[in-house]
């Protein structure tokens, strides 16, 4: 495949791309501000509303509460495990390439993001009960 | 003064003409510049715009229990523009993050991760951490009800770790409950440990892309 020089072709597009992403947050940010709810209280929590990204988090303890239940000392290890799998992924796979090799890495990040957002849609169904025994 | 003089001027003294010419016609392979590979460069451009905005924040945040709550709410409904500044430190850290996601998604799915780059794989998972612990503890400094539960959470879960769980807690926020102090921590955290971090990070992360080329394995 051919390929291009740095300038001007790529450093334009670039310069092109980040006008449009600069571009979209202010329009966000113009359109939806940030939002800001009651004070907190300290010591005495009310709602539980994790962002985003932390939701398959959130999700998972939740989870872990209404299945296994008690301590919680074992389902704080397991993200922490998953994510020293993730760190060491170049250690645990070192195949060659190949299709088959691509084929089931295509399923396995496939079904790993589905976990992700079933988690995720945990923590949006769970109800402030199911948050509040998360808590000492 | 030309530009072609003020090159001429720091070549003279600094001789960076041959970096500066070798960096602008380096080539790129042209399938590395579709769009799944702009998504590391949004997440380092959203990154920017983070560094600009929270430092305007940061004129006007006060990372105390007492007066946090407050002073975001003067920042929202009194600084001149300040909540356009909050609305966009607030988006572009949530592109960020979405960026960083399907940037490391799509390393994965190429399999770029394997040999000769381990190391840059395993820099890339320790600035998703940062980058997570950057939303995370921003998210705290709001100190409203939902983002101080959100916080109760995360940051006693980990107190409950065996052995070492409730030291660490202690280490880095000093107690096991969440007070006015514990934001205080997570502001260090936010504003200075973080972005110390980060910006190490990210110089090797970009480092060992240009040493080690774009995968070219699909």
């Amino acid at each position: 495949m051919k390929d291009v020089p740095f300038f001007p072709h790529q450093l334009v597009r670039e310069l092109a791309l980040s006008c449009v992403v600069l571009g979209l947050l202010l329009v966000l940010a113009a359109l939806l501000p940030a939002p800001l709810g009651e004070r907190a209280v300290p010591g005495e929590v009310r709602e539980v509303s994790p962002p985003w990204y932390l939701s398959p988090l959130f999700g998972f303890l939740t989870l872990w509460q209404m299945t296994v239940g008690g301590s919680l000392s074992i389902a704080v290890l397991v993200p922490v495990l998953v994510l020293l799998l993730i760190f060491l992924l170049p250690f645990i796979d070192r195949r060659e390439e190949g299709a088959k090799e691509r084929r089931m890495r295509i399923l396995a990040g496939g079904a790993f993001v589905l976990m992700m957002l079933f988690l995720a849609y945990m923590a949006y169904s769970a109800d402030f009960e199911s948050y509040a025994v998360l808590l000492p | 003064m030309s530009l072609a003089q003020i090159i001429d001027w720091l070549d003279e003294r600094l001789g960076i003409r041959r970096d500066i010419e070798n960096a602008l016609r380096r080539r790129l392979p042209a399938r590395a510049t579709g769009a799944p590979y702009c998504l590391g460069g949004i997440a380092f451009l959203a990154f920017l715009v983070e560094v600009v905005t929270g430092i305007a924040l940061a004129r006007y945040y006060q990372p105390n229990g007492a007066l946090a709550y407050e002073s975001v709410r003067l920042i929202t409904y009194q600084v001149p523009l300040g909540s356009l500044v909050r609305s966009l430190h607030y988006w572009a850290g949530n592109v960020m993050v979405a960026a960083v996601l399907l940037h490391m998604l799509r390393v994965y799915l190429a399999g770029a991760y394997r040999k000769p780059r381990e190391l840059n794989w395993m820099a890339g998972v320790l600035l998703l951490l940062v980058t997570l612990t950057f939303g995370f503890s921003g998210y705290a400094l709001r100190w409203d009800a939902a983002s101080y539960g959100a916080t109760s959470v995360v940051v006693l879960a980990p107190a409950s770790l065996p052995l070492a769980g409730e030291w660490l807690m202690r280490v880095f926020l000093g107690e096991v409950v969440i007070t006015g102090e514990t934001l205080t921590r997570l502001y260090f955290l936010h504003v200075f440990l973080l972005p110390v971090l980060a910006t190490l990070l990210m110089l090797l992360h970009f480092l060992m892309v240009r040493r080690q080329g774009i995968y070219g394995g699909l």
